[in-house]
């Protein structure tokens, strides 16, 4: 991170450096003032237009957008695009805050250490200025009136708890407590005039003019306070402990935000689904009969065993028993529960003798219910719970409508992972305590271990029980149709379900949380299984390290096996998830389709233009970069005209040429390695499977389109980097009796790393930001072949009018494009050479 | 000979080169294959690079029928009347035609076809669809004698061959206007673009100022947001200064005293301005016109087209680069003869740095010739609408017109090839010096 680099050197100056002293910091001052000055113009229009957008487009993104309803609805703008994952990677990003948090930390007492001084003091102020940012950020972008205060008594605080701070560092002088006085005065000064100002105006009669220069004062007093806050000797904590606030602040409010919204979105769901399955019916008793007796409520009809239950005053006619049970007779009743439950064939021989089989019908589940059977002259034996019968139609499900409650779990989670980390640092200060000295302190350790492991084991089994809980109901949700569902949901409760509640939806929010769960445990399993990977060096014996080695192959296959989890949560998205993942899928065929190729024919231009022509250099240059050059519209207008369908079009004139059928280019939704095997293969193009079959035409013309584009300005930056390579290598080499290919291997490729690197990168991220060309060529595609990420999030705002939804899939490619920048980077400090 | 593989600069520096091709020369092998190579791959290259430009240019020239037909070079054998008089503004042909009054020269042309010994077939190709007579051209297959002896006669309305379909384009629904405020956006856009661009660069390069490089990052960091992250919020805030400025702001100028101080200033100022035919420049006029309050249209006018880019990381990047390799001597001499910080920047850094600033320069007139997601955006009318939005629209209504549609990627085209090609000395050194070092 980055340090204010002004500082204060006046620390042990004598007087008569002093005035010199002084006479240069009047110079620096000046001069930042011009620094300022300049920056200004550029600074704020890209504040305002370039950075200020990403607070407020998240903003955007978490409500509904429509100019007429524009109201708040959390994150379901992201679930529609990215269901479940959501919610994963918003605790990711909130870890990643974490990460971020703990290297500003690690950054400060590095500091500490090496400068002296105390961080923590200055922890309190930098939460308090996060905290103060954060707020004037909220108000900024909601619009709140009123509150304005609020974040700026924050930051005021914080101002004046930096000065504290810093006053209160060892070897400092008893003077600075008297401006640290003298501070906190000013600020209480600004602030009641922030607050109370306009009131306070009144009270002193001061008139406009005074009122202005009241402020000028205080003004004044601000510019110096922060110039000597950026002058301060410990400048250093001020940024690390502002940083560490804002990424505590940020960790805490992300991670609470995702909760309450996963808890809100799994709520509903668990609530209606308990409403749905879990009716209590009515109490009774279960007179077990005896031989003579007969249950009137049991009859046959049809095949099928009616009984007459009474629900909250209402009396039905339910079938009982659908797909039977075992073998049942009415003295076994009790058997019923297990029947319902495990979905068993079941048969009931009632008293006379006769079997009754067939189908159960009409009999939903949910809690225990209590059926009172009248019977004649029976006598109550026991209590048999069977699960409620409702009318709701033919599919009878059976699942417990009851479903643990999504805090319970969540903190399950949190103890889990708390619980693991402790075992880890139990761990860790084991093996830093010897125990020859402190064998007590040795024991306990590894006791506490042992405890800590078997809370986590029962806190996992606790968690997968209710997982199973989670996954069972919404198996159940799953079966209803939606006629059954709003059946049995108007019986619970009386009313129609609102046409946005659909057993489908029910169904994805109950599994958003196992999903959660399952993703985050497996790409920690993953992330684990590479550090037993790594620490497997370290063992000593073969068979440690083979041990090791399994372990952390067994861990990274159940990561994936638990990550594998994904497409499946993308599949039950619904519609929205998987026109968005289309669109993600295309874009990254098409940036796979587009960037090795543009950058190998960039280089092979570069390296022939480079090498040995003396004519013509600069012209095949300026032809090269012409495409480039030229604005895209127009040159995609073009390509739609050569890429038209009509046999007349010149690509397919080309394609004549050498006999090949003319094709439908823009229009074509099939994939190329169908296409390439049916046209000049002859083959059926089904042989080739989805998977193989490669982007489809449509989207490789938008491909060799941008090829065209790009290529030409590849090449000229790759010109640049070979001018670069000082020429004396390949003299040696020469010299050595190198090849003109193994000089290329040996020496151009590896010095053109970092050309590669940065070419690659804005390649990448260009073919994601990828728009216009895209837009003129789709104009003549018939389906959604070419739209990429950026024309969907387009088509959303422009012509569905939907801008919280495109904001939120504008922020997930967002979050991709980070992603990639920064594996890309990771990559690069392994493979980029940089002299 | 000795220079057979001696052709870059830096090899030219070490003369070993030289020695290492005298085998060869002593061998008399004097034909390079690999340099033969390199040119037929690189002319190969350039047709293909090229192709799309001349096939554009030669279909923007040729009639439908040989697009059709699949010709290559356009033929001359045709003319294109273009109507021009007034009064048949707004005549379809037919009526024209039906009338009896038919224009003398229209007239001509259709006896002497009908009187030529060839009567080749007299197409209305195109014509009659369009509506408006006095845009549209009458193309007409014909022979050359008759050709040439109708330009004798009819040279101020016959255009040969499809110069025609550049005028037809041109004229073609408001494509001209959009052509224009591309080029008034454009300028706008450079002279800001371009000042906050010298100065923030020059600070970050050359002055130290606390949070300088935390400022730097913080412009970085901008290159990976996606345009359309900012897309939104972009529309909402135009949206809301615009409101700002007609709703806001009017209603509160007679209290501010604004418009009391508007009299005494502006009145004088618009008559001045009135003069001179500039009385709405840049729809600014109401603020010169003192009856009802100063209003000041930001969507669908050139504020939102031009002020969310007044900004810009990549030039920024590019110029501090370049001000980075300048030498330091320079400032101090600067320095020593009383130079501030803004006189150095104008009269030392600016006029060695033009290779950079011309590149930013082209960068921005194509990026603001290029916008189309933005502008299609914020504007709602042909007022503002810039020649990418014209060029897409004609894309979606011009239908089987494939000639006009190349004229209107080719006058699309020209602007910038032209300035391209002026300034591309600078351009490519411009990038092949600061393009590079990410």
């Amino acid at each position: 991170m980055t340090t204010l680099s002004l500082r204060g050197k006046d620390g042990s100056s004598s007087a008569v450096t002093h005035e010199l002293a002084a006479g240069k910091r009047r110079h620096k001052v000046r001069e930042a003032l011009t620094g300022y000055l300049f920056v200004l113009p550029a600074t704020l229009a890209t504040i305002l237009f370039g950075l200020w957008p990403v607070v407020a487009g998240f903003y955007e993104s978490i409500k509904s957008g429509s100019p007429i309803t524009n109201k708040y609805v959390g994150l379901s703008n992201y679930v529609r695009s990215l269901g479940s994952l959501t919610y994963v990677l918003l605790f990711a990003l909130s870890l990643i805050f974490v990460w971020m948090g703990y290297r500003a930390w690690r950054d400060g007492r590095q500091h500490q250490q090496e400068h002296g001084g105390n961080l923590w003091v200055y922890v309190l102020p930098g939460l308090l200025f996060g905290a103060g940012l954060i707020a004037l950020a909220f108000i900024l972008v909601t619009g709140v009136d009123g509150y304005s205060w609020f974040p700026m008594l924050l930051i005021l605080i914080a101002l004046g708890g930096y000065y504290t701070a810093d006053a209160i560092q060892p070897g400092r002088a008893a003077r600075d407590g008297q401006q640290v006085a003298v501070l906190w005065l000013i600020l209480a000064g600004l602030a009641l005039i922030w607050t109370g100002g306009p009131r306070l105006n009144d009270a002193l009669g001061l008139g406009a003019v005074g009122w202005l220069l009241l402020l000028a004062v205080f003004g004044a007093l601000l510019y110096l306070l922060l110039l000597r806050l950026a002058r301060m000797s410990t400048g250093r904590y001020v940024t690390v402990s502002l940083l560490m606030g804002l990424y505590i602040l940020l960790t805490l409010l992300l991670a609470l935000y995702t909760t309450d919204q996963l808890q809100a979105n799994v709520a509903e769901a668990q609530k209606i689904a308990a409403l749905v399955f879990n009716q209590r019916v009515s109490e009774g008793v279960v007179a077990v009969p005896d031989d003579s007796t007969r249950i009137s409520g049991l009859e046959f009809e049809s095949g099928a065993v009616m009984v007459e239950v009474t629900v909250k005053g209402r009396t039905i006619q339910a079938p009982l028993a659908p797909d039977a049970y075992g073998e049942l007779s009415v003295d076994r009743i009790a058997r019923l529960e297990a029947a319902f439950v495990n979905n068993q064939k079941v048969r009931v021989i009632l008293p006379d003798g006769t079997v009754g089989e067939g189908q159960l019908t009409g009999i939903a589940q949910g809690e225990k219910l209590f059926v009172p059977f009248v019977t004649e002259g029976a006598r109550a034996v026991r209590q048999v719970a069977i699960y409620s019968a409702l009318d709701v139609g033919e599919a009878v499900v059976r699942t417990e409508g009851y479903t643990e409650p999504l805090s319970r779990q969540m903190t399950a989670a949190l103890g889990i992972f708390l619980g693991l980390a402790a075992v880890l640092t139990m761990t860790h200060t084991r093996r830093q305590v010897d125990d020859e000295e402190q064998p007590r302190l040795y024991r306990w350790l590894h006791l506490g271990r042992v405890l800590m492991a078997v809370v986590i084991a029962l806190l996992f089994f606790y968690l997968v029980g209710a997982l199973q809980l989670n996954q069972q109901t919404a198996a159940g949700l799953g079966s209803l149709t939606q006629e059954q569902f709003v059946r049995a949901y108007e019986f619970a409760t009386g009313s129609t379900p609102h046409p946005t509640i659909r057993p489908e939806v029910l169904k994805a929010q109950l599994l958003y949380w196992p999903q959660v769960f399952s993703i985050a445990v497996g790409a920690l399993l993953i992330g684990a299984a590479y550090l037993v990977w790594q620490s497997a060096q370290r063992r000593e014996t073969p068979l440690g390290f083979g041990l090791t080695i399994l372990l952390a192959v067994l861990m990274m296959v159940g990561g994936w096996l638990l990550v594998g989890e994904l497409p499946r949560t993308l599949s039950l998205g619904g519609r929205e998830t998987q026109e968005a993942m289309d669109a993600l899928n295309r874009t990254a065929m098409y940036s796979i389709g587009t960037v090795p190729v543009q950058l190998g024919l960039g280089l092979f231009l570069a390296y022939l233009l480079f090498s040995e022509i003396s004519i013509g250099k600069s012209l095949y240059r300026v032809i090269y970069f012409m495409p480039y050059i030229a604005p895209s519209v127009a040159t995609s207008t073009v390509f739609l005209v050569i890429f038209r369908l009509d046999a007349t079009a010149l690509a397919n004139r080309v394609l004549g040429i050498f006999g090949l059928e003319p094709l439908t280019w823009l229009k074509e939704p099939a994939g190329i390695v169908r296409i390439f095997y049916q046209q000049v293969l002859g083959g059926d193009p089904l042989h080739i499977p989805e998977s193989l079959a490669g982007p489809s035409l449509a989207l490789t013309t938008v491909i060799l389109y941008n090829i065209w584009v790009f290529a030409g300005y590849n090449s000229v930056v790759f010109l640049a980097g070979l001018g670069a390579i000082p020429g004396e290598l390949y003299e040696a080499a020469e010299v050595d009796g190198a090849g003109r290919w193994s000089r290329f291997r040996n020496i151009t490729l590896p010095l053109l790393s970092p050309t590669t690197f940065f070419l690659s990168m804005l390649s990448i991220i260009g073919t994601f930001k990828a728009f216009s060309h895209i837009y003129v060529l789709r104009g003549q595609a018939t389906g959604k072949e070419i739209d990429t990420m950026s024309v969907h999030i387009f088509q959303a705002l422009y012509a569905a009018n939907d801008p919280g939804y495109a904001a939120a899939l504008a922020f997930s490619l967002f979050g991709v494009i980070l992603i990639l920048t920064l594996v890309q980077n990771r990559l690069a400090r392994e493979q980029v050479f940089y002299g | 000979m000795a220079s057979t593989t001696r052709t870059d600069a830096r090899s030219l520096k070490v003369p070993a080169t030289a020695q290492a091709a005298a085998p060869f020369q002593r061998l008399g092998l004097h034909i390079n294959f690999f340099r033969l190579f390199v040119y037929i791959m690189l002319t190969l290259g350039a047709i293909l690079f090229v192709m799309p430009f001349l096939w554009m240019v030669s279909t923007s020239l040729q009639k439908q029928g040989d697009i059709v037909r699949g010709k290559l070079i356009p033929s001359q054998q045709f003319i294109s009347i273009t109507a021009i008089d007034e009064a048949d503004l707004g005549r379809t042909m037919q009526d024209v035609l039906d009338s009896g009054d038919v224009p003398s020269y229209l007239a001509d042309v259709r006896t002497q076809i009908e009187d030529s010994p060839l009567k080749r077939s007299l197409t209305l190709d195109g014509y009659l669809r369009t509506q408006r007579i006095g845009y549209a051209s009458l193309r007409l297959d014909i022979d050359l004698p008759l050709l040439n002896k109708l330009f004798e006669v009819h040279q101020d309305y016959v255009v040969v061959g499809g110069a025609a379909h550049y005028i037809e384009a041109w004229n073609e629904s408001n494509f001209s206007r959009y052509f224009f405020n591309s080029i008034k956006v454009a300028i706008l856009t450079i002279v800001g673009q371009t000042m906050t661009s010298i100065l923030a660069a020059y600070a970050f390069a050359r002055i130290e100022f606390p949070g300088s490089n935390l400022l730097f990052s913080i412009f970085l960091a901008t290159i990976f947001i996606p345009t359309m992250v900012v897309l939104i919020p972009n529309r909402n805030m135009v949206k809301n200064i615009d409101e700002f400025f007609s709703k806001d702001f009017p209603a509160k100028q007679d209290a501010w005293g604004i418009t009391e101080a508007r009299q005494a200033i502006a009145e004088p100022l618009y008559d001045a301005l009135d003069k001179v035919g500039l009385e709405n420049f840049l729809g600014l006029g109401s603020f010169f016109t003192v009856d009802g309050p100063i209003t000041w249209r930001w969507m669908d006018s050139w504020p939102a087209l031009v002020v969310p880019f007044l900004a810009s990381t990549f030039s920024i990047f590019l110029l501090r680069q370049f001000f980075l390799q300048i030498p330091e001597d320079l400032w101090d001499a600067a320095r020593i003869d009383g130079a501030g910080h803004m006189r150095f920047l104008f009269t030392v850094v600016v006029p060695i740095s033009k290779a950079a600033i011309v590149t930013t320069i082209i960068f921005t007139f194509i990026g603001t010739w290029n916008a189309l997601e933005w502008p299609l955006l914020v504007t709602f009318s042909d007022k503002w609408r810039p020649i990418s939005y014209g060029l897409y629209a004609f894309t979606t209504e011009a239908g089987s017109d494939i000639n006009l549609l190349m004229a209107a990627s080719v006058i699309t085209l020209v602007p910038v090839l032209i300035i391209y090609l002026i300034a591309q000395r600078q351009f490519t050194e411009g990038i092949a010096t600061t393009g590079l070092k990410g």
